[in-house]
């Protein structure tokens, strides 16, 4: 499969407690299995980081790190700005924690006050250039999608939008949609229903009428279920597992 | 400055560097280029090695974080001025590096027909080499170098030849009809020559600033405040305008 672009940049969204950092490992997985693709994982849920572990790749530092050191740093000019300016690149690759499937980089939780604006400005440069050597970039974002805006990078290629079968979530999938719409430049945008049981039809309706193309539908899987009690890596599931195939299915779909 | 006097100066400069007793070595690739790679043991394709080397198996680090380095690649539309197939290089070969992570710079001249800027953008994103070695993994970091060799590659006789000869055979490849020379420089174990070939190169940068000055300095202007109290009043001034700083300086690097 060739891709339209690279990097493909795909943003994962949705309502707390869906199951997007969920979605986002199962998509992982079906990638790095079914293609050769370079593949990168922004973890960047600052207030649930849990994409690290769920995968299985943690990394040492976080982007929120070294934003605070940057600022540390030539506040208290320990170092020339021209020094500075040399070294960023290096520093946030070297956040990034690689594997032979995939890699991944960790927004962070915020560690301190202060602007973020400039700093934002400069690390998003940095993350732009280093997402030139991937051909897919999967974040896993917070709820809404400024966030996506000021921290991570700012054209996204296909939002895909993680919703229960509440209408709550619902509505949020329709406000994050608009969201999209004022913030991104997206090409794409679609929903996966997660933990389908029972009629979904007023929430397909519902979807249909905010006029949201659902990708996948994905039943109460007890495999998952299973892993995520005893909070085992989702990446290390098995292919038997119903939500990973449905989702195995899907990927072509999501890609192209 | 005109390209044949700022070229004119990195041959002095090598001339120099060589009549100064420090160690050069000469590889043409013409016609025998395409065997070469072929020949080798080492696979070369486009986006045919995308494999990521790991620490691991890392055999040999070229620049990176605490070591000094450039990459420039210069695409020039007087392509007669780009020795097509010479590989130039200022230091050692792979087989006699005992270190496992070296200074170490690169230039690559491109003689190209006429492109438009997308085109010629194309050109300095070095990821299809990264892709298209086996063995062979770049991390972009804008204008400096950083990459990984892994351990098979250097048991199967990577070197720069090899090197060299790969990169003129992934450009031709990718860009076909649009390069007609390509020469490569690497410099290598002398610290002190790749600090004067960025001094050197300094032309060139201002060259290829100038193109994309009215963009660098259009977007200076962008960055979103959050804040609608003002600059005047902002408890972040400071901060803001030195990060600012450090975000020209990174364009200008």
């Amino acid at each position: 499969m060739k891709l339209k672009k690279t990097p493909l940049i795909i943003a994962i969204a949705g309502k707390g407690g869906v199951g997007k950092t969920i979605i986002t490992t199962l998509i992982a997985k079906a990638i790095s299995t079914s293609y050769k693709f370079k593949l990168l994982l922004i973890d960047a849920d600052p207030t649930h980081p849990h994409l690290s572990k769920m995968v299985k790749l943690v990394p040492e530092e976080s982007l929120e790190k070294i934003r605070a050191d940057l600022i540390d740093t030539t506040i208290s000019k320990k170092e020339n700005v021209q020094a500075i300016a040399e070294s960023i690149d290096f520093k946030v690759y070297n956040a990034i924690k690689e594997s032979k499937d995939f890699s991944l980089f960790s927004i962070g939780q915020p560690e301190g006050p202060g602007c973020f604006c400039p700093s934002n400005a400069l690390l998003r440069k940095v993350i732009e250039s280093i997402s030139r050597d991937f051909d897919i970039v999967l974040i896993d974002c917070e709820a809404g999608l400024e966030q996506i805006n000021r921290m991570v990078i700012k054209s996204v290629d296909y939002v895909i939008i993680v919703t229960d079968i509440s209408l709550r979530s619902v509505e949020t999938a329709y406000s994050i949609s608009q969201s999209a719409k004022k913030f991104t430049n997206y090409r794409k945008i679609g929903v996966i229903i997660n933990r389908v049981k029972g009629d979904i039809a007023k929430i397909t309706d519902k979807l249909k009428e905010y006029d949201l193309t659902v990708i996948a539908s994905i039943p109460e899987d007890e495999i998952l279920t299973e892993f995520d009690l005893e909070g085992k890596p989702i990446i290390e599931i098995s292919d038997k597992s119903t939500s990973y195939q449905i989702i195995k299915d899907s990927i072509h779909q999501i890609l192209e | 400055m005109e390209n044949r006097v700022i070229i004119g100066k990195i041959r002095d400069f090598l001339e120099r560097e060589q009549n100064s007793g420090k160690s050069i070595f000469s590889y043409r690739c013409d016609s025998s280029q395409i065997n070469f790679v072929i020949n080798s043991k080492i696979k070369v394709g486009l986006n045919s090695h995308k494999a990521i080397i790991l620490g691991e198996e890392t055999g040999l680090e070229l620049g990176g974080v605490n070591r000094k380095s450039f990459s420039i690649i210069f695409p020039i539309s007087d392509a007669q001025l780009v020795e097509h197939g010479q590989i130039t290089l200022l230091g050692r070969e792979i087989n006699t590096i005992g270190e496992t992570n070296i200074d170490f710079g690169m230039m690559i001249l491109l003689g190209i027909n006429n492109g438009n800027d997308k085109e010629i953008d194309e050109l300095r994103h070095l990821n299809f080499i990264s892709n298209g070695i086996e063995g062979f993994s770049i991390r972009t970091i804008p204008r400096r170098f950083w990459c990984r060799i892994s351990t098979s590659a250097l048991k199967k006789g990577f070197s720069f030849e090899f090197l060299g000869n790969a990169i003129i055979s992934l450009y031709q490849q990718k860009f076909e009809g649009l390069i007609k020379s390509v020469e490569i420089i690497f410099i290598n174990s002398y610290q002190d020559s790749i600090e004067q070939f960025i001094v050197h190169s300094a032309d060139i940068h201002s060259k290829l600033k100038e193109k994309w000055k009215k963009k660098i300095d259009e977007w200076r202007k962008r960055i979103d405040c959050d804040y609608d109290w003002g600059c005047q009043i902002c408890p972040y001034r400071e901060e803001c305008f030195k990060i600012k700083q450090v975000l020209v300086s990174r364009e200008e690097i």
